[in-house]
């Protein structure tokens, strides 16, 4: 019930003096608004208890609407698209000079509201009639379902999103995309990885971007446009990466070799500035991205190294103090150890001293120096060189070290030499890196750095004096032994070949071979290194039917130094540097006279 | 003095509702303009973005080797065609040239010119045997 109403009592009052005079009209006037805004403790009670009441109702009503709309299936003309289902921006990739090495485009995928289609077997019909390539009885099967959003086909090209716009089918539409493209084919293929069609890092510095916290960004829905993303540098240079790409595919193609691999590395500031492992694979189509054939050989692949390995070996020794440059070995005749015997494949057949035994490879001596360490020693050593444990760059592919798990004198005699360890290649070019730069072992990079950088996070494996001692022993090899083949006049390069057998059922085989080459340059104040290593070899007339790693990825060596040093900025020089090894000179090293 | 006050009243409310739909209508057509030129900036950024990477398509090193192969008369790179700085020859001390030459022919002095001479026969040998 309502109380006397303000109104009623204001006629009350104006019985009194009823005036019709605009003046009294307009007092009266006053008096009703007064009355209506003055609150009268004995009205206003059950007046706040009605205004509230109404209050109440209206928002009961607001509410139930607010529910009945949250729970009612969505009818608007929205669409609800789930987050994360359009492919996010991903940063560019460029090289060390700012070269685009993978990149963002734009393309338009057609998608389908399967609720809002009204005949479904014409649109499949319609539609795949546009687009041959589509399984009808798939996308009738994808229409029929209730969901509010199924993509037709991604990545439609400009004239077939021309075709199936004309169709004009009520429930079908655009979204654009972002397409990962890589301008330069199959070059620098197995460092950049490769995206899926989400735009997700798969492999290679893709996936590594990705797990560096671009998909917890693109996850918040931040990734819509590329150019907010900073590019990511790498440490690669384009122009070295293609040279060093083509020298090995003529390399592999003339040797008919199973397979070829090479890196540029700088040795000061551990930057990988090119990498190449045939047969590679193109990341715009990378289908076959996946064979076992097609893996990144210097870091996935593990190899017996053969004679490469015995730099680390000299170097373990003349670092440990019981041996020095003058020391001399007994390679008179064969290593026997057990029922097992040591051959030197360039036998010499009498006292060799250090930089002998690395020149003429001989395994008996490098297996007599590393007895002269010890196996506990010697296993140390190379743990120290990080050759025992696996090693993690920016590439998400990486591979364990097969080590053997007893490790006797045997074991320490065969692995002095290269044989009885299987390591990536990378993780060598890491230790040989530091067995030349002064000793510092850091772990080599994709990404661009500077050697102030690289040597906050280097540790010292080695004392300067044997960095210097392999440098000389490196350089000496070069033009006395057997590294000749890539001494390319003018950049003083110091070079160490490696032959492995492959193990064929159980059995070395004596024609299937692993060859490696590892090269420094310039000897005296190294820059960079690089290592080349094929596959399964053949011999040809020209190398007079040696298959070994001088004839093939020696001679591969040298043309790689010899095109790629202009462009890594490498000066030659055609007098020979003044005094380059003086501890050598002052030691009276075999050789120095 | 009511009734000017409610018709100004009224006619300043009809001017300021006017003028207020006038500014919205203004506001929602630039903000329309500005809706369409972002968008035109995308789909510049976009093609910017493409030809981007068409460019570096184009320019890969693999094409780049391939049509200096064919159309070009050039050969790789030697150790020896790389010069230094100190290679280069000393550069001589500035002297005139042409005044020296001049001293050592005798000619830097005026010379005066037979002008009779000329005057006389003033014909090249050739047309003279013609006549």
């Amino acid at each position: 019930m309502l109380d006397p109403t303000p109104v009623q009592h204001l006629s009350l009052e104006e019985s009194d003096d009823a005036s019709s005079t605009p003046d009294g009209r307009f007092r009266r006037l006053l008096r009703l608004l007064r009355d209506v805004f003055r609150m009268r403790s004995d009205q206003s009670s059950s007046r706040v208890l009605f205004v509230g009441a109404i209050f109440l109702m209206l928002f009961a009503t607001i509410g139930t609407r607010l529910v009945s709309l949250g729970i009612a299936p969505e009818q608007s003309g929205e669409r609800s698209i789930p987050s994360g289902t359009i492919a996010a921006a991903r940063p560019d990739i460029v090289d060390r000079n700012g070269e685009v090495l993978a990149t963002d485009i734009k393309t338009y995928s057609v998608f389908a509201e399967p609720r809002k289609i009204i005949d479904k077997d014409e649109a499949t019909e319609l539609l795949t009639a546009v687009l041959p390539d589509l399984n009808a009885r798939e996308l009738r099967e994808k229409l029929s379902t209730r969901r509010g959003f199924v993509w037709v086909k991604r990545e439609l090209t400009p004239r077939q999103r021309a075709e199936v716009h004309r169709l004009g089918i009520p429930g079908v539409g655009f979204l654009p995309e972002n397409k990962r493209v890589y301008p330069n084919g199959p070059v620098a293929a197995h460092v950049l990885g490769f995206a899926n069609v989400d735009n997700e890092g798969i492999a290679g510095i893709e996936k590594y971007i990705d797990n560096q916290g671009l998909k917890d960004l693109a996850g918040a829905g931040f990734t819509g446009n590329a150019a907010d993303l900073k590019p990511v540098q790498l440490s690669l240079d384009l122009r070295v990466e293609h040279a060093l790409r083509e020298e090995l595919a003529g390399g592999m193609e003339h040797f008919r070799a199973k397979a070829a691999a090479g890196m540029i590395l700088d040795v000061n500031t551990g930057e990988v500035l090119a990498l190449a492992s045939l047969p590679d694979f193109d990341p715009n189509n990378p289908i076959d991205a996946l064979r076992p054939d097609r893996i990144n050989r210097l870091a996935v692949g593990v190899y017996e190294m053969g004679s490469t390995f015995k730099a680390l070996t000299a170097a373990m020794a003349l670092d440990s103090g019981k041996v020095n440059i003058n020391s001399s070995f007994d390679a008179r005749s064969n290593l026997k150890h057990g029922r097992f015997t040591i051959h030197d494949y360039h036998g010499t057949h009498r006292i060799l001293t250090v930089p002998e035994i690395f020149i003429h490879s001989s395994n008996i001596g490098t297996a007599r120096m590393a007895l002269a360490v010890g196996v506990d020693g010697h296993k140390a050593f190379l743990r120290k060189l990080g050759q025992l444990d696996r090693m993690r760059t920016e590439l998400p592919e990486s591979a364990e070290p097969l080590v053997p798990a007893r490790w006797g004198e045997l074991n320490t005699i065969t692995i002095a030499f290269g044989h009885g360890i299987a390591v990536a290649p990378l993780q060598v070019a890491a230790a040989e890196a530091a067995l030349v730069n002064g000793g510092y072992l850091m772990t080599p990079t994709f990404l661009r750095r500077s050697e102030r950088e690289a040597r906050r996070n280097a540790t010292r494996v080695i004392k300067p004096e044997t960095s210097e001692a392999l440098r000389y022993i490196m350089r000496l090899n070069a033009t006395r032994g057997s590294a000749t083949k890539s001494a390319i006049l003018g950049y003083f390069v110091g070079g160490k070949t490696g032959t492995a057998e492959k193990v064929i059922g159980g059995r070395y085989s004596k024609n299937r071979l692993f060859t490696t080459f590892i090269a420094v340059a310039p000897a005296d104040k190294p820059q960079f290194l690089f290592i080349t290593l094929y596959d399964e070899p053949q011999g040809l007339p020209e190398t007079h039917g040696y298959a070994t790693a001088a004839w093939n990825a020696g001679a591969t060596t040298g043309k790689i130094i010899e095109r790629t040093a202009p462009l890594l900025g490498l000066q030659p020089r055609f007098e020979p540097p003044q005094q380059p090894f003086p501890t050598m000179v002052k030691l009276g090293a075999w050789g120095t006279k | 003095m009511i009734r000017f006050l409610h018709i100004v009243a009224i006619a300043a409310l009809v001017v300021s509702a006017v003028y207020v739909y006038s500014v919205k209508y203004d506001t929602i057509l630039l903000a329309e303009r500005v809706a369409k030129l972002k968008n035109q900036v995308q789909r510049e950024k976009d093609s910017i973005a493409v030809l981007k990477a068409e460019w570096q398509r184009l320019n890969r090193p693999e094409r780049v080797q391939a049509l200096a192969d064919t159309h070009l008369d050039l050969q790789p790179l030697s150790v020896l065609n790389i010069g230094r700085f100190d290679e280069l020859p000393q550069r001589q001390p500035k002297t005139d040239e042409i005044g020296r030459k001049l001293e050592t022919l005798g000619l830097g002095m005026p010379t005066s010119t037979p002008r009779e001479a000329l005057a006389a026969d003033a014909r090249t040998p050739s047309s003279s045997r013609s006549r």
